[in-house]
């Protein structure tokens, strides 16, 4: 290794320091302000030493039982770790994703903090967005039982297909079929709200109700004690155990899967990490091999956020800019206003102007970009880009217009040189 | 009491300049030091004022370079200067006075480290990790890079993360790597040479920062390729 025995030009590289201390360098002003501020800071510390010291001694053991009183304060009252769960019979499930194989017997999936659901052979489900409180799981098909644990502040959901269940404390089962598109809870204690497309208001289920939902035909029916159903208009009458809550036209949410679903490559699925997670180690090419056997509409039109993120990153970093385009179009449309979705918008603009050369769409992405997030991390580049883009297409007052902007806005910008130039005719 | 000239403007130019002697740098001869020493340590103003501008550009670059993008780095420039100021009693020859503030600074560094791994352990955010500051770099390609490129360094030890970054980005030579971290030459070498082999592996086995790698430091990838079987 040439770079421990003193040639370190060739071995370590030069040049790849040199792209990390370029990327590390900071705004020249910003800095010299920085130093400024820490200067007098220090100097201030400094002159008040000597007076601190004498004065901080009595106060140090209170200062001291106060941090450990404090600290033993966050261990007991810090928001608790995400909780945890584990897949009856296996290790400790470190993915979210469990299936339980027809023919199999039912999975048993338990929580830490006492809720236990049992995932019916032929069922799959992820378990995502863990927190201290609860959890988000996604039936992506079959029957699922579950156990609710009622406590202080829980905060369950489950989504299945379009529809979502909000759940404090309670226990039910649910049931989703993507091929026939026929979606059911069965109450048998606590209360949940279900909300979709032909629920948009939502509908409170108590114990005893079941809430059935045909999307083909356009129909959900809530059978068992009616008067709970909230959207039923005249009282049912006294020997009704049916009632047709809200019928419209048919109503196809995403397209079928191929039946049957075809099997994991290898090994257990349950044990897959986070898309996520897979992206960060660079496993691209797996995650759009996940997306695909899912299937790509399917995955679009019903992930979660984060996977719908970590999917635009797969085809962006694995050359499917198709794909990328459609995922990132997925966000905006599924989860306008987050900032996921203004991101996209940015990548969106680069995905444009790199892949397609469309300047004018390539604007308008920035433009929303800077719209939705006037003050994001990525401000400064899009405003920067937005500027030359236009420069480009011989839009000199609208260059100068943003150029301008960019001057006063980002002083220290990576394009502030370009925009002194381009406000200057340059 | 000894007067070095200063001004914000000359102290980031200083902080520009690659190491070695010179003023503004920690550059200065042991008679200075000695002085800039025994003022601080007598409480001084004009000493610890002396100490900050001769000092503090390079701190915090050495503090931005060690600790990666998603660090805020005043504060723990000003622990580095009250430390300083507390050991400077200890400093046997005021020659080796930029070395003991290096010494200081990648302390202050390796407790940073700690300190955020430990607050992903506690879990006091959400998802475990530490929310991210922002990234001084301009470019979404090259902030993606030099974001992996230092969770990469997240994994190989403090010591040997300090090796690295004195030797590649501070661009120290080996001796003074040695004097800083107050070890044997041939124990600064061993430890390059087992942080560069892992460094190099882990980022050829990430796509996006090989890819980046390849194209902006082909030299770089030469020497992986040949490096990594």
């Amino acid at each position: 290794m040439s770079s421990s025995d003193g040639d370190g030009e060739d071995a370590m590289g030069a040049r790849v320091a040199a792209v990390i201390r370029e990327a590390m360098e900071p705004d020249a002003a910003r800095e010299d302000a920085a130093l400024a501020r820490g200067e007098a800071r220090f100097l201030r510390s400094q002159a008040a030493g000597a007076v601190e010291k004498k004065r901080r001694a009595p106060w140090a053991i209170a200062v001291v039982a106060a941090g450990l009183a404090a600290a033993a304060l966050v261990l007991v009252l810090r928001p608790s770790s995400p909780i945890a769960f584990r897949v009856a019979g296996r290790a400790a499930a470190s993915s979210g994703y469990v299936r339980a194989p027809l023919g199999a017997a039912p999975v048993d999936i338990v929580f830490s903090e006492g809720t236990k659901i049992v995932l019916a052979a032929g069922g799959a489900l992820r378990v995502d967005g863990a927190s201290a409180h609860g959890a988000r799981v996604l039936l992506e098909d079959g029957a699922a039982h579950l156990r609710v644990n009622h406590l202080p502040g829980a905060a369950w959901q489950v989504e299945a297909g379009p529809f979502t269940v909000d759940v404090k404390g309670t226990e039910f089962d649910v049931a989703w079929s993507s091929d026939r598109q026929d979606f059911s809870v069965t109450m048998q204690s606590g209360e949940v709200v279900v909300r979709g497309p032909l629920a948009s208001e939502g509908v409170a289920l108590r114990g005893g109700e079941k809430l059935v939902a045909r999307l083909p035909e356009g129909e959900l029916r809530v059978t068992g004690a009616v008067e709970a159903a909230p959207a039923v208009s005249a009282p049912p009458p006294a020997t009704a155990t049916v009632a047709i809550i809200e019928r419209g036209p048919p109503v196809i949410v995403a397209p079928s899967r191929p039946a049957p679903r075809p099997e994991p490559p290898a090994g257990d699925r349950a044990a897959e990490p986070p898309w996520s997670s897979r992206v960060a180690h660079g496993d691209f090419r797996g995650v759009l091999a996940s997306a695909g056997e899912r299937g790509v509409d399917d995955t679009l039109a019903t992930a979660p956020l984060t996977d719908l993120v970590a999917l635009a990153d797969a085809a962006r970093y694995g050359k499917q800019p198709d794909l990328a385009r459609r995922a990132l179009l997925a966000q905006r449309g599924r989860f306008a206003g987050t900032p996921e979705a203004a991101t996209a918008a940015f990548l969106l603009g680069r995905n444009a102007e790199d892949v397609d050369g469309d300047a004018a769409a390539a604007i308008r992405d920035y433009d929303a970009y800077l719209h939705e997030a006037p003050d994001g991390p990525l401000a400064s580049e899009a405003l920067g880009r937005k500027m030359m883009l236009l420069r480009r297409q011989g839009r000199d007052e609208d260059a100068a217009r943003a150029a301008d902007e960019y001057v006063r806005r980002f002083p220290g910008g990576a394009y502030a040189g370009s925009a002194a130039k381009v406000r200057d005719g340059g | 009491m000894l007067r070095l000239a200063y001004s914000a403007e000359a102290a980031s130019a200083a902080a520009l300049r690659p190491a070695g002697p010179g003023p503004g740098h920690g550059g200065l001869s042991a008679a200075e030091a000695g002085a800039i020493v025994a003022g601080v340590l007598a409480r001084d103003a004009e000493a610890s004022r002396t100490l900050w501008c001769e000092f503090a550009p390079l701190v915090r670059r050495l503090l931005r370079r060690s600790l990666g993008p998603g660090h805020e780095i005043d504060d723990a420039t000003q622990d580095v200067f009250c430390r300083l100021v507390r050991s400077l009693g200890g400093l046997r020859d005021p020659g080796a006075l930029r070395s003991f503030v290096i010494g200081v600074a990648l302390r202050v560094a390796g407790a940073e480290l700690r300190k955020r791994h430990a607050l992903r352990w506690f879990r006091l955010t959400p998802s475990g990790d530490v929310p991210e500051l922002p990234n001084p770099a301009a470019d979404h390609e090259m902030r993606a890079a030099v974001s992996r490129f230092y969770a990469l360094l997240d994994r190989v030890g403090t010591d040997d993360r300090h090796c690295f970054v004195l030797r590649h980005l501070e661009e120290l030579e080996l001796a003074d790597v040695a004097a800083a971290l107050d070890i044997s030459l041939a124990t600064v070498k061993r430890r390059l040479q087992r942080v560069e082999a892992r460094v190099a592996a882990m980022a050829d086995a990430d796509p996006i920062l090989s890819e980046f790698l390849r194209e902006h430091a082909p030299r770089w990838s030469t020497s992986l390729a040949k490096r990594v079987p």
